[in-house]
């Protein structure tokens, strides 16, 4: 019986071991029309005659030579040169299934801010995706020069993240990047230029003031009744922003006509702004209403929509107010969602520090 | 069942899905973003399109107006299962566009294979000779995960330059927002992040909403 047990094991093993090489061995690539693979001596890449750098070990007899790649978005490829970047592609994928993630990656970058001032020092944090090494998705730090300058080179894979960050600078939507190095089909298809680092922004912090920072939630009634808000407290139900909804006739796919009204009472003002950093309130531009208004016909309509601006109250006191507004009519109101940044100094500066926020 | 959020984080479906069939495919006035990287894989071998046909596109599209829900997708471009990664092994394809190219429609060594048939359209094969066994492919769940082919990115890696978010929805950018990057930590980044991470970066700058303080709100719970 012991020996019946063990020729069973021995048998589902080599059934087992079989079975793993029959899945493994046999190409489960589609047929292709590329020739036969035959192994040749390491070869290079050359991106915009930049870096080389070794990727694969094996080439077809067919296999184009690499051409210069560029962004290219148009399909089907027109071009000579977008012709051969096609060609050279559908080549390797048949060739090396895994060659994107082994393209040299080179980066150059320069860390400036608000004012187009170099910053040194700035911690610079690459991210990359890769089949080389013992680790698919390794990062590597480094720090930006004197003139602001940084750079990456010597490793390969196809995608890479760079991410800024410095202490007493704030984060923008320029801080952080992504970079394609295979697909030159994709959008953030990379050619690394020495000569034409990346720029990424810092914002830096200049001089800020103990601030209040509030974040308020509610429910926005779509019949027009005012939902009320205090900019000074961050207290919702009474103050002297009215926040209110009124739904219109037309209705499309997605949802009805809309309108949003905010007032200010009590001479409470308004100054709609699209800066990045709600940091310099105006001395003036300030209105006690305004609206905004949603066509369900209209192909850029949303259920959600994004408010910024400044905002002094009646006491003279500035605040920025960043609001969320989405619409559900399940159950008859909207979310309301806001962040307020309140100076109770009465300056118009409203640079937001954590270091100095009155109620973290 | 009452949907009231539909939240999407680092989906993996189909970008596609949640835009209109067009009534003529030649002009539709609201395409989604193609990746011809996708779009040429489907040249050498073609497989279905529009959800009439048992492909992605399409396949989703009615959910807002079926719903009524709130839907909002959490998107990082640079998702590592998604989009970007892969491992050193040559047997595993992890990326679900790398997927999407190589296994469409599958193959299964051994198993049988799927094929897309010019006139019958998604079948599946086993056997050979007189021990052939073919069955035609009619549920388009099955099509889908072992025919079609997207032609667009997994939802959860978008949005890429200028692409819109599909209609109905509200997205969240990761990356810009919370700084989500290529690792693999990052796709489903809201378990596996290390906690400060959620609040704010490392140097301490907090971010204007923590991440988990925005998915409450977008599940419709109050924080």
């Amino acid at each position: 019986m012991k020996i019946n047990t063990k020729l069973v094991f021995a048998a589902i093993l080599i059934v087992g071991v079989t079975a793993i090489v029959w899945w493994v061995l046999p190409s489960r690539s589609k047929p292709t029309k590329a020739t036969a693979v035959v192994p040749v001596p390491t070869t290079t890449i050359k991106v915009d005659g930049n870096a080389t750098a070794p990727v694969a070990k094996q080439e077809t007899a067919a296999t184009p030579s690499k051409p210069r790649l560029f962004r290219s978005k148009t399909y089907p490829p027109q071009t000579s040169d977008e012709k051969a970047m096609w060609e050279w592609w559908r080549s390797m994928r048949k060739t090396d299934p895994k060659f994107e993630w082994k393209m040299p990656i080179e980066f150059y970058g320069k860390v400036v801010d608000q004012f187009d001032e170099p910053v040194a020092g700035a911690i610079i944090i690459f991210d990359w995706t890769t089949v080389i090494g013992s680790s698919p998705d390794p990062q590597k730090r480094t720090e930006s020069g004197a003139d602001g300058l940084f750079e990456l080179t010597g490793v390969q894979g196809k995608r890479l993240s760079v991410n800024v960050l410095k202490e007493r600078y704030i984060y923008t939507q320029n801080s952080i990047g992504s970079f394609e190095y295979a697909a030159f089909f994709e959008d953030n298809f990379h050619v690394p230029d020495p000569s034409k680092p990346v720029i990424f922004r810092l914002q830096k912090l200049t001089g800020a003031e103990p601030m209040y920072k509030y974040l308020l939630t509610g429910r926005v009634p779509l019949d027009g009744t005012p939902f009320m808000l205090n900019a000074a407290t961050g207290k919702v139900g009474a103050g002297d922003v009215a926040v209110s909804i009124t739904l219109g006739k037309g209705r499309g796919a997605i949802g009805p006509d809309y309108t949003l009204n905010v007032q200010g009472n009590g001479g409470t003002v308004f100054a709609p702004s699209n800066d990045e950093f709600l940091f310099n309130a105006p001395e003036s531009g300030y209105q006690n209403a305004f609206k905004v208004t949603q066509v369900a016909a209209d192909p850029k309509y949303s259920l959600g929509q994004k408010l910024r601006c400044y905002m002094k109250t009646g006491t003279g006191k500035y605040a920025a107010v960043e609001v969320e507004i989405d619409l559900r009519e399940k159950t008859n109101n909207a979310g309301f969602f806001a962040i307020i940044y309140y100076n109770p100094s009465g300056s118009r500066n409203l640079e937001f520090d954590q270091r100095k926020w009155l109620n973290p | 069942m009452q949907v009231s959020s539909y939240v999407a984080m680092e989906a993996a479906v189909s970008l596609s899905c949640y835009y209109p069939e067009p009534a003529d495919p030649a002009n539709d006035p609201n395409p989604p973003s193609f990746n011809n990287g996708l779009v040429d894989a489907d040249t050498d071998h073609p497989t279905p399109r529009y959800a009439s046909q048992l492909g992605y596109h399409g396949y989703l599209s009615g959910i807002k107006a079926s719903s009524g829900a709130k839907l909002v997708a959490y998107q990082n471009l640079d998702d590592f299962w998604l989009a970007t990664g892969a491992t050193a092994l040559n047997i595993l394809d992890v990326d679900w566009v790398t997927n999407q190219i190589d296994h469409k429609p599958d193959d299964r060594s051994g198993l049988g294979q799927y094929l897309n048939g010019t006139y019958s359209g998604p079948m599946f094969q086993r056997g050979v000779g007189i021990y052939q066994f073919t069955r035609i492919v009619s549920d388009p769940h099955e099509a889908m995960s072992y025919v079609s082919r997207s032609r667009t990115r997994a939802l959860g890696a978008e949005p890429t330059k200028g692409t819109p978010t599909p209609p109905g929805f509200q997205s969240v950018n990761l990356k810009t927002i919370y700084q989500f990057s290529t690792g693999r930590p990052d796709h489903s980044g809201q378990f596996q992040r290390n906690i400060q991470l959620m609040y704010g970066n490392e140097t301490g700058v907090p971010w204007g909403e923590s991440l988990y303080h925005r998915l409450m709100r977008d599940l419709n719970v109050d924080p």
